[in-house]
């Protein structure tokens, strides 16, 4: 009989925050595979500061987050860990394909990286990346041609075409149009169901998080002020409409 | 984002001037100027043969003897090689080292010793490190494509690395918690990020280095300043003067050329005053 595998993403009396100033202190978060949590709060709550120092671009002030068994300053084995943040992070000057080849990197080695040839497999995994997120036919575009709602797709893309075991994503369906939104979280759920990932999403709607999780945490005074889980049965929050 | 002089603390300083902060600063300014003023002796120097000079130069200048306009367009096509070969090598080298000493980049204990390496070749001018290659390799071009180049290295050094760290960090912070190393990093988001500045930066060091390719020949590194000392040492100041001339064309040439070209990759097409 084998032990079960621990929770992608744990944590445990986490403090986050800048140059030693924390934000959100003492959380403690479990999310196990195939599940999606969901973060609301108000702006400068925190949310996007749990998630970079989730995703390990910043260092925890205190308390510890495990992520695919990992601790800061180690990293997940590459290309376990999507990223997904608010701003994006596109090379504008970059197009579309390039970009979500970006995705692919983890597996390029280094003679190819250094001559900028990806792979002819990692190119169409890129390309249906990008077919999924309803991009088709704008390979080749610049990203500055693209619009707000467009780059967004291109950054889910980026982060979907790995098919990670983790995905962080910060705001990850705002600028985008509800048929757009549905289709995203559609792509999202096939991919859960296909590689069981664990997924974090900053959302500033309530009811796209509720619709989309299994768990939402409100962050609020430099804490968890509440956990909701919307698929529970007693609870108020399963009468919400599904997005 | 480095820190800086933005448009804000200039906007700032400005208003404090009305401000007694702001006459404290001018009177520091002025008392600086007025004693270097005295610490020369430049309330000494005697500018009356001043005149008697001038009509010299000009009696021994004018008319140019322009038969030595072959060999100056010889010395002038000799300057370009050196100020391109030193350019192209020069800034092909910094960039490595500029990249390195990148505080957003890399540690302080790789940034700093990077760093330090520019500041030390950006310590001699051209012309200095023209005098030491003459010195080891000889007098000649190969002297000068030395010199241009280290110190191309140093100057251009510091504007890559400056643009550098003027670049937004969230694709290389997405891109690299994605999984690409640090060398896929700074190849697929920070040079493509960047590399409009760089040639930019490469552009204008073109143009500063046609003037110090001019200038280091006077030690013997070849170009068209070698001619130019040649003839002040014989006093042919008829002949001195149309190979400045040469130098002067050539200069403002490449100085709005440089600017044309540069305008096309930053994207700036001009200055637009008032508006």
């Amino acid at each position: 009989m084998t032990a079960p595998s621990p929770p992608p993403i744990r944590c445990r009396d986490l403090s986050v925050g800048y140059d030693g100033v924390p934000v959100l202190e003492n959380l403690s978060v479990t999310v196990e595979e195939a599940t999606t949590v969901a973060i609301v709060g108000r702006s400068g709550c925190g949310k996007s500061t749990l998630l970079k120092t989730l995703a390990g671009i910043l260092e925890p002030l205190g308390g510890e987050a495990t992520v695919l068994g990992t601790t800061f300053p180690q990293t997940p084995p590459r290309g376990t860990l999507g990223y997904i943040p608010q701003s994006l992070g596109l090379v504008m000057r970059g197009t579309v394909l390039q970009n979500v080849l970006h995705g692919t990197l983890s597996d390029l080695g280094t003679v190819r990286s250094f001559l900028g040839r990806f792979p002819r497999d990692a190119e169409q995994e890129a390309r249906a990346a990008i077919e999924d997120v309803g991009l088709a036919g704008t390979e080749q575009s610049r990203v500055t041609e693209l619009s707000g709602g467009q780059r967004r797709r291109v950054a889910i893309a980026r982060a979907f075409v790995q098919r990670p075991r983790v995905l962080l994503a910060d705001e990850m369906l705002s600028e985008l149009d509800e048929e757009t939104a549905r289709s995203i979280v559609n792509c999202l759920c096939e991919l859960q169901e296909g590689t069981g990932m664990a997924v974090v999403v900053v959302e500033h709607n309530r009811d796209i998080a509720r619709a989309m999780s299994d768990q939402v945490l409100h962050l609020e005074n430099g804490g968890i002020q509440e956990r909701i889980e919307p698929t529970s049965t007693n609870h108020p929050d399963t009468q919400q409409n599904d997005v | 984002m480095s820190k800086g002089a933005t448009p804000e603390t200039i906007t700032s300083l400005w208003d404090r001037l009305g401000t007694g902060t702001g006459t404290v600063l001018l009177f520091v300014v002025l008392s600086l100027a007025a004693w270097s003023f005295l610490a020369l002796n430049l309330h000494q120097t005697n500018f009356s043969g001043g005149a008697e000079g001038l009509g010299f130069l000009f009696d021994a200048a004018i008319p140019p003897d322009m038969s030595v306009l072959e060999v100056g367009l010889r010395g002038l096509v000799e300057t370009l090689y050196i100020a391109y070969l030193g350019t192209l090598i020069g800034v092909t080298l910094s960039l490595p080292v500029s990249l390195l000493a990148s505080r957003n980049l890399f540690p302080w204990y790789v940034n700093v010793p990077a760093r330090w390496s520019l500041a030390g070749l950006r310590v001699l001018p051209s012309i200095l490190w023209a005098i030491i290659f003459v010195i080891l390799v000889g007098t000649g071009p190969p002297a000068g494509v030395l010199a241009i180049s280290l110190y191309t290295i140093g100057f251009v050094g510091k504007l890559e690395y400056e643009a550098f760290e003027g670049l937004d960090n969230e694709p290389m912070e997405a891109v690299g918690s994605l999984g690409a190393s640090r060398f896929q990093v700074l190849r697929f988001v920070v040079l493509p990020q960047a590399v409009n500045s760089v040639i930019s930066q490469a552009v204008f060091m073109f143009e500063y280095n046609v003037r110090h390719a001019a200038a280091i020949g006077i030690v013997g590194a070849g170009g068209i300043g070698y001619y130019i000392i040649g003839y002040l040492d014989f006093f042919a100041y008829d002949r001195v003067i149309v190979l400045l001339g040469i130098v002067f064309v050539v200069v403002v040439v490449t100085d709005e050329l440089s600017y044309r070209f540069r305008s096309f990759f930053t994207g700036n097409a001009g200055t637009s005053f008032g508006k």
